[in-house]
Order: C-alpha cells, then structure tokens, then sequence
C-alpha cells in the first residue's frame, strides 16, 4: 500500500562524521565564494529578497530585518542539528551577499534533499549562478551525501526553469497548485538531479576548480 | 528564482482546531476511523507487518513494543499540530486492520501528504475505498487542506490502481527517490486538489446517499 511510515521519527539516527553539522565548509570558485549565512548578512539579503523581481517567485520571506535574524540564526541551529544548510554567495574581493542557496532535508538522514536559490538581479546572465550553483550541488552529493536533490520553481518563472534545466536537471513533472504566493496558488515544476547522474554528466561549463 | 523555505521566521499559523487534541471518530459503511490507540498495536503487527504489505513501504515496526511507540508518536505529533493518523476498524471489530496517515508539507497544512496501509485480508472488499472517502472528506473539509500528494513505488500496481481510482492525477515520475533494501526505487506523485475532491463529490454525491 502507499503509506507514509517513513516520516515516522526513527530514533536515534547515527551521527554522521561529517563535520558541515558543526560549520559549513567555504566552497571556493573562480569567481564565486558561498559560505554560511551571518546574522550581519541580514540587512543586506533582507534588502535584496524585498527587491520585486527577486521575490517574485520566492515564498514570502521574513517581514522584516529584525526578522532575517531571527531565520539565520534558526538556520544554524538546523545545521548543527543536519537538516539544513543556506550558504550566502559573495562575489571576489567582496564579502556582502550577492545570493542565497539553501538545501534541506527532506526526509530523514538526508538521502534526499530540496534545494532552493535566490540572487541578486545585478548577477543574473553573468555566470555566476552556475558557478555557485555547480558547488551547491557537489556540496549537497559529496559532502552531506544527498542521493537525490529536488528543486521546484513555479511554472511562470521562465528564469529559474532555464537556469535548472542548464544545469542538466531533469524536469519530472508539474505539481498543480502547489505552492502560495499572495494568496494565490501557482503550479510548480519539479526538477531532480541524482548523485550518479551528476557525477558521469556533470555540464562541462560548471566544473569545478 | 526559488527558495524553498525562507519563511521560517515566523511561526507557523497555528488554527486552535479541535482534531489537534483529539481526533473525532469518521463513520463509513464498512468500517470507523479513530484515533489508534495503544491496544491496536497487536492487531496492527498481524495485519501490516507482512510481506505483502510493507512491500512497497517503508518497513512497519516489527514488534508489538514497536507499534506501541508508533502510536504513543502518531499522539504526540498530533498534538504538535501538522500530522494526524486514524485507524481503520472495521464494522463489528475493535481492533484496527490498517491506518491512513496525513502530513502537512507546507506551513498551515495547506498542502499534505498521506499515506495508508491495511491488512491483505481486507484487500478488495472496499473497505479501502470507503475509509479513503472519510479520510479526504476530513483532510479537505476539517484540516482545511488544499492539495494533498501521495507517493507510490512505481511498481506498486495496487497502491497506484487505488489512487487513480480515488480521482488522484498523476504529477510525476520521483526517480530514485525511495530507499528499501539498500535498492533505490522510482515512485509516482499523485496530487488531490480540494477543489477537484469536492466537484466529484458533488457529481457522485446523489448516488452514494
């Protein structure tokens, strides 16, 4: 039968050796640094996901700075718990966020997580989000071990469909009415990308150095 | 661009509604659905804990002690306001045969998740589909549920021949997205839209009662 057993809570799960629970790795390109979200980033990036063609297809994000703070120090407790990591992106030379990247969780251990992206118009068509999206995914299949990786993105955002497809996801289907954005519900595509897959087909222009 | 889950400064919207402390009793022809309750937990081991059952699922517990935590967590995540599990006990028995679940997967339960499980001796007799139509009654009308997904094994014809046939659309190929047995398996996403529910039950209404 068709059942959801797997969200029962399985105890005790075996702590991971991997030390990312206890503070997330800086991952490193050419152009791009991604590290982890700081409670002082939270000016900036509440200002940014306030921007209209930023929070455009995102969920509703924290009202207010004060509340920023709130969610990037919730963040890191989900990380030390191993549920959730959200990188911000800065550009070389520069250390204020430019983008966000957030990988969940979802179920437990991991196996399969839902990632998510949000970055600042100026960025958008320069390359830098497939560069920074490039060490989100190794991050996420190397270093945490997710099997699967999921993204939605409303079917209306014609920008991030492209930029999922770019990166060799696979689009598996549309997800009817699911997602709520001012009272409104928007259908959602679903794209997934597999560890296998990423390893053999990995798009040459988002190697990593 | 899409983040999945930035809104988590804020608390959930919590509604103060009855089920959360405790779950009313649905009447159907074949059977009541009700709260499990500790007693069930033999009866749950004869009739799920089987290898026609928990083929295509996550294995069940395994002992009488195990479902007895299972069901001392369905109360308490109950109680925490974003899952709720009935039991199935058909007419003229005390015990349950089987359970249905439901999850929230979006803050204020507007999209969920369910699943179900029940005892093969009960398979085709349309206890299923009888205690399936209390179980999305109360899931859209009670809970106040938008759209509601299932996941089903690819391979699990019964589990997918019984959504389709409850009105279910199919969304979706999920690859590789189940772990059983250290093997990974596709599953199909069924998604259920309120809306959609109760123009069916309007149609079929006249004929049912």
């Amino acid at each position: 039968m068709v059942h959801l057993l797997r969200h029962q809570s399985t105890g005790q799960q075996a702590p991971s050796p991997v030390s990312w629970r206890d503070a997330l790795p800086v991952l490193a390109g050419p152009r791009v640094t991604l590290r982890e979200v700081r409670v002082s980033d939270a000016q900036t990036l509440f200002a940014m996901m306030q921007m209209p063609e930023v929070s455009r297809f995102v969920s509703t994000p924290p009202p207010s700075e004060e509340a920023f703070c709130t969610f990037i120090q919730w963040v890191q407790r989900e990380r030390a718990l191993g549920r959730y990591a959200c990188f911000a992106l800065v550009l070389e030379g520069s250390d204020t966020p430019v983008g966000l990247f957030q990988i969940r969780q979802t179920e437990p251990g991991f196996v399969t997580g839902e990632w998510g992206f949000a970055l600042s118009p100026a960025c958008w068509g320069t390359g830098v989000f497939a560069e920074a999206a490039g060490l989100v995914i190794e991050f996420a299949f190397r270093t945490i071990g997710v099997h699967r990786l999921e993204a939605r993105a409303a079917v209306a955002n014609l920008r991030g469909n492209a930029a999922l497809r770019k990166l060799g996801a696979v689009h598996e289907g549309v997800l009817r009415s699911s997602f709520r954005k001012d009272e409104r519900r928007l259908d959602q595509s679903l794209w997934s990308l597999l560890a296998d897959e990423w390893a053999s087909h990995r798009p040459s222009d988002i190697s990593v150095h | 661009m899409r983040s999945p889950h930035l809104p988590t400064g804020h608390e959930p919207n919590r509604t103060t509604a009855a089920w959360r402390s405790a779950l009313p009793d649905l009447a159907c022809p074949a059977a009541t659905l009700r709260e499990l309750q500790v007693t069930d937990a033999p009866s749950l081991l004869a009739h799920l804990a089987t290898d026609e059952v928990s083929r295509y699922i996550s294995p069940p517990p395994s002992s009488i002690e195990g479902f007895e935590r299972f069901i001392h967590w369905t109360h308490r995540e109950r109680l925490a306001g974003e899952y709720a599990c009935f039991a199935v006990v058909p007419a003229g028995m005390d015990h349950a045969v089987g359970l249905f679940q439901v999850r929230s997967i979006e803050v204020g339960f507007a999209t969920a998740e369910w699943g179900f499980a029940i005892g093969s001796a009960y398979w085709g007799s349309g206890l299923f589909v009888a205690a399936a139509d209390a179980v999305l009654d109360f899931s859209f009308d009670t809970i106040g549920i938008q759209r509601l997904e299932a996941r089903a094994a690819v391979m699990n014809g019964r589990g997918n021949g019984a959504l389709r046939k409850l009105g279910a659309v199919q969304e979706a190929v999920l690859r590789r997205s189940f772990k059983r047995g250290g093997q990974f398996f596709d599953q199909v996403l069924w998604s259920i839209l309120a809306e959609d529910w109760r123009a069916q039950r309007a149609l079929w209404a006249p004929h049912v009662h």
